[in-house]
């Protein structure tokens, strides 16, 4: 019964313990500064796409009028 | 059975975090794509912003439609403009594909050299009494310029 106590009691200590140590050796082996571009990437399409259709419609509007 | 040591134990995954913790700071961009994407969006905008490029082209349709740009000269800021978009929508694919930074750099220079230099820009900064009128346009003309030339060189 008291070694069970110990073992339940060793692992509530020691897993938390486990837990914390694979966090730090999981941030020290990441790359440092890291910078999510991924919502960059889609922010300059929809951007370009929008451009693209205004310098359409512009360009539309600049085009000269075919005499009837 | 008894833990003889509770305090070195609770100690080392204290210290081993403090160790962690300036590592896990955000600093500036570390990668060279990191760089170049920092620029990038400063011409082509992120998701929060809508970027010189994008500014320009609404600038340029305005000023038009006031009578202060030419047609002609309208239609030669957005040819510009229009290759600016095309080089925005060539960025994500290179940039996020997981070629070497030597090929990714080629491919990145080889789209900023199908951009032509802005030879308008000098022009419309030369006009004369419609600088107030053309404070937008010119300022985001210059920041996709100076953009472009840095991703340019961080490219090399």
């Amino acid at each position: 019964m008291g070694l069970a106590l110990v073992i339940i009691q060793g692992i509530g200590v020691l897993a938390p313990v486990a837990m914390d140590l694979a966090l730090v050796i999981k941030k020290l082996f990441e790359p440092h500064n890291q910078v999510d571009i991924m919502p960059m990437l889609i922010g300059w399409n929809t951007n370009a796409d929008e451009a693209l259709a205004l310098i359409a419609q512009a360009r539309a509007a600049a085009a000269p009028t075919p005499n009837p | 059975m008894k833990f003889r040591k509770p305090a070195g134990l609770l100690a080392l995954p204290l210290i081993l975090f403090l160790a962690a913790c300036p590592r896990a700071d955000i600093g500036p961009p570390a990668t060279p794509e990191q760089h170049i994407a920092a620029y990038v969006s400063a011409v082509c905008g992120s998701e929060t912003t809508k970027g010189a490029n994008l500014d320009m082209v609404r600038s340029v349709v305005g000023l038009t439609a006031l009578g202060v740009i030419s047609q002609p000269t309208e239609l030669e800021i957005l040819a510009y403009n229009e290759r600016v978009a095309l080089f925005c929508k060539a960025m994500p694919p290179i940039i996020s594909s997981t070629s070497p930074w030597a090929l990714k750099a080629l491919q990145i220079s080889g789209a900023i050299n199908t951009i032509p230099p802005p030879g308008w820009l000098d022009r419309l900064l030369k006009q004369p009494n419609a600088s107030a009128q053309l404070a937008a346009l010119t300022t985001a003309a210059e920041t996709v310029r100076a953009g472009l030339k840095i991703i340019a060189r961080e490219a090399r």
